[in-house]
């Protein structure tokens, strides 16, 4: 009987924890994407609703006070990252007209190019979900400038932790897209330098 | 009246015997009178057909005149046609060079980029916004 009963504990408690666990995890998760045409007012309100923000009263008083600060913070920030993100889209779509072009010249050159292909689409793949991203975390970035802080401190900081969570995803996409490039796509590339090098003669008698 | 003259044809003078020139008489019956004139008709289907030949050959000559002398107005065009000529067109196969051009420039490209320096990883922390 005992050995049930600390089984049942044992069991209880490991729930308990795998809860506890997923209920961290699942407020650091990727935001939704805001349903497309949407307001500013839905907008945060599906902001709020995902972060489920709840402040004590020296929270609510520090943010109020400071919150105006911030934006104008965040609005230097605005400038400077729209500009950062199109020069990087710039770059991930130059580096795929490159391989389209080696990959037909290589098709010319009776190469199989199939590996070559298939890295080309996920890049694309990957490239597509980072400009979302990036569009998602700029409308978030626009929304924490409009919102009144001050009068809707929990929107405020809803919408901030939204676009640190969106930054944190761009940082993340963009060191994939690097390691994807550099580990994969520049390997294969090296292999059809080697299989397109003039073998040298063997010499002949 | 002779029957085998042509009415036209003026009768010789009656009871004058016939000079001959030669020796020998005449084998047979001759004319003295020229051969009858070919009609007119064929004279003007002659030159119809003539006149309508030079025009034809005058309108080839205008017409290579002029396309030989447009040709003289743009010598650039006829170079450059014949200059592109000479060059190969479109893509080429793939020589080892161009595979490695390729990829060096794909590795200039993505170390252009710098992932902390884009998106530094405190630019949102509450410290650098002052909350």
């Amino acid at each position: 009987m005992k050995k049930y009963l600390r089984f049942a504990t044992s069991l209880s408690l490991a729930i308990i924890m795998a809860l506890s666990g997923a209920a961290t995890a699942f407020a650091a998760t990727q935001p939704a994407p805001p349903p497309p045409g949407g307001t500013f007012a839905q907008r945060l309100a599906q902001r709020k609703a995902e972060r489920g923000i709840q402040l004590d009263a020296r929270d609510q008083q520090r943010l109020t006070s400071r919150c105006a600060q911030a934006q104008s913070s965040i609005r230097s920030l605005q400038q400077v990252t729209t500009p950062v993100i199109a020069n990087r889209s710039k770059v991930y779509q130059r580096i795929s007209a490159k391989l389209w072009v080696i990959i037909g010249e290589l098709k010319l050159a009776g190469k199989d190019t199939f590996n070559l292909e298939k890295q080309l689409s996920a890049l694309a793949g990957k490239t597509s979900n980072f400009q979302a991203t990036s569009a998602n975390y700029q409308q978030v970035i626009d929304d924490t400038l409009v919102v009144n802080c001050q009068a809707d401190v929990v929107g405020f900081k809803a919408l901030l932790d939204t676009a640190r969570l969106y930054q944190a995803s761009l940082r993340d996409q963009s060191a994939d897209i690097r390691n994807y490039v550099t580990n994969e796509i520049k390997t294969t590339l090296a292999n059809h330098v080697s299989e397109l090098q003039p073998k040298p003669d063997t010499g002949g008698q | 009246m002779n029957p085998e003259q042509p009415n036209n044809a003026p009768s010789p003078p009656p009871n004058q015997p016939q000079v001959y020139n030669s020796a020998q008489p005449p084998s047979g019956p001759q004319s003295i009178y020229p051969p009858p004139k070919p009609p007119n008709k064929n004279k003007r289907l002659f030159f119809i057909l003539g006149t309508v030949g030079l025009v034809v050959i005058l309108a080839v000559v205008i017409l290579l005149v002029a396309l030989s002398g447009g040709n003289k107005k743009n010598p650039a065009v006829v170079k450059n046609t014949s200059q592109s000529n000479n060059q190969p067109q479109g893509p080429q196969p793939a020589q080892a060079i161009d595979a490695e051009q390729a990829n060096n420039s794909i590795s200039q490209d993505i170390s252009g980029i710098n992932d902390d320096k884009d998106f530094p990883p405190t630019q949102l922390d509450d410290k650098t916004l002052g909350l």
